[in-house]
């Protein structure tokens, strides 16, 4: 969902990020568990990753700011499982109680090589494009003020406001699309520089400002 | 604070807002015991209803989103009386597990008489202002993009938004101050008139429009 708690650019209250020294990628094995069942379970499910994040941005909002990055993965995860008949609410209970459930075992395991390069591979979200691009590097572009009920990477605080294109990115997925029906058809991608002062008004600093990768449906040309 | 959970205007995700016929004003007794402990210590607080804003405002999100409305002001409550002394922890703490404490009674209990003559009689927000009106009925305004780390009633949404004064309600207390003791103001007051499209872009029904009340230092004359 487009303006739903997820959407915390310029939201106050939530405290100070805290700085960790040799910070490692998992803070405990669990949560390595659970990045590689979200890997092999978006093949599994046939799910793309906006479609993930959109699952993500429709948890109730007071969950959603209750639970940890990857309880939220799994909370994700359980409800994509579920919502596509992969495993029953009931049996997922059943397994966290720690009892035995005779689960479907029909679809092939993910193997540990086979998820090793799929991480180290990563997946390109380019795409060719072959129609023209709207707007050039240099130029000033609005962001749209829409409030789709879909998902959306245009975030609020952004919107309607004035940036400055500082490099086109080619042809990408576009998310908004690819989030309700796997169209991964591209739109380009820009990314456009903000002052801080025109995002948070005259207080901000006058030497701050915020690059926002849009894709081309999100901005307008300025009058 | 500005930009926390509480400024929930065009956010999605949080369902439908329940109506019920014949809704009760409490819905639970403590619900009116928490309004009754409110008014009766607002004088030994000496607080003020910006202010009370304010701190339910700076609370948690998680905590914010988890608490019913009658739960916050309570929450508020304990912690405004911890914080002058009104009551100790400890004594708190031994009156929620049913325990007996000695606690002072020197301030006069309010009568249930007072209390309802209180309430019949209301309180007003409006006080003189000499200063003239920036603005009159008709006016199209913009609300400033200002982000105040502090208290304000300029929602989100409206911010940077132009729409036109429809009414002027003279001179009112000014929250934006007063929820920091730093003076009643007074500023003047307008409703101001949005099209919905201009607060949420081209999709939006072309005939709902918003109506706000702003205070004279949230607009902006639009050039």
């Amino acid at each position: 969902m487009t303006n739903s708690i997820h959407d915390l650019g310029g939201v106050h209250g939530f405290g100070a990020i805290p700085r960790e020294t040799g910070e490692p990628v998992f803070h405990a094995d669990w949560e390595r568990t659970v990045f590689g069942l979200m890997m092999a379970g978006m093949g599994t499910l046939q799910v793309n990753i906006d479609f993930v994040r959109s699952q993500m941005e429709a948890t109730p909002p007071t969950e959603y700011v209750r639970l940890s990055y990857y309880e939220l993965w799994l909370r994700t995860l359980e409800k994509m499982a579920v919502d596509k008949g992969a495993v029953s609410a009931n049996d997922l209970s059943a397994l966290a109680r720690g009892e035995d459930v005779a689960l479907d075992k029909t679809t092939d395991p993910f193997p540990p090589e086979g998820m090793a390069g799929f991480v180290a591979g990563g997946a390109s979200a380019l795409r060719p494009l072959d129609t023209p691009a709207k707007f050039k590097v240099g130029e000033r572009v609005r962001a749209k003020t829409d409030s789709p009920a879909t998902h959306t990477r245009l975030p609020r605080y952004v919107r309607g406001h004035l940036g400055e294109i500082v490099r086109d990115a080619g042809g990408q997925i576009y998310p908004d699309s690819n989030a309700v029906n796997g169209d991964d058809q591209p739109e380009r991608l820009y990314s456009v520089r903000f002052t801080a002062r025109e995002l948070w008004g005259e207080d901000a600093n006058p030497h701050d400002t915020v690059v926002v990768d849009l894709w081309e449906p999100y901005l307008e040309p300025t009058p | 604070m500005t930009n926390s959970v509480h400024d929930m205007g065009g956010m999605h995700g949080f369902g439908p807002v329940p109506r019920e016929d014949n809704e009760p004003v409490f819905h639970e007794p403590w619900e009116g015991r928490t309004l009754g402990l409110m008014m009766t210590l607002a004088g030994h607080l000496k607080g003020n209803i910006d202010n009370s804003r304010s701190q339910s405002e700076k609370m948690n999100p998680a905590e914010y989103l988890s608490l019913p409305y009658y739960a916050r002001w309570y929450v508020r409550l304990e912690r405004n009386c911890l914080a002058k002394d009104l009551v100790t922890a400890r004594d708190l703490a031994a009156l929620w597990s049913g325990g007996d404490i000695a606690a002072e009674q020197e301030a006069r209990p309010v009568s249930a008489e007072e209390f309802k003559r209180y309430f019949a009689s209301g309180r007003s927000y409006a006080l003189d202002v000499d200063t003239p009106a920036k603005f009159k009925v008709g006016d199209t305004v913009r609300a400033k993009n200002m982000h105040p780390k502090d208290h304000t009633r300029l929602p989100r949404y409206a911010r940077g938004r132009t729409g036109v004064i429809i009414a002027e309600h003279g001179g009112q207390i000014y929250p934006d101050t007063n929820a920091n003791f730093a003076g009643v103001g007074p500023e003047r007051l307008y409703t101001v008139r949005f099209q919905a499209a201009e607060l949420w872009g081209a999709a939006a029904n072309p005939n709902d429009t918003v109506c706000i009340d702003l205070w004279e230092p949230y607009l902006e004359a639009v050039a």
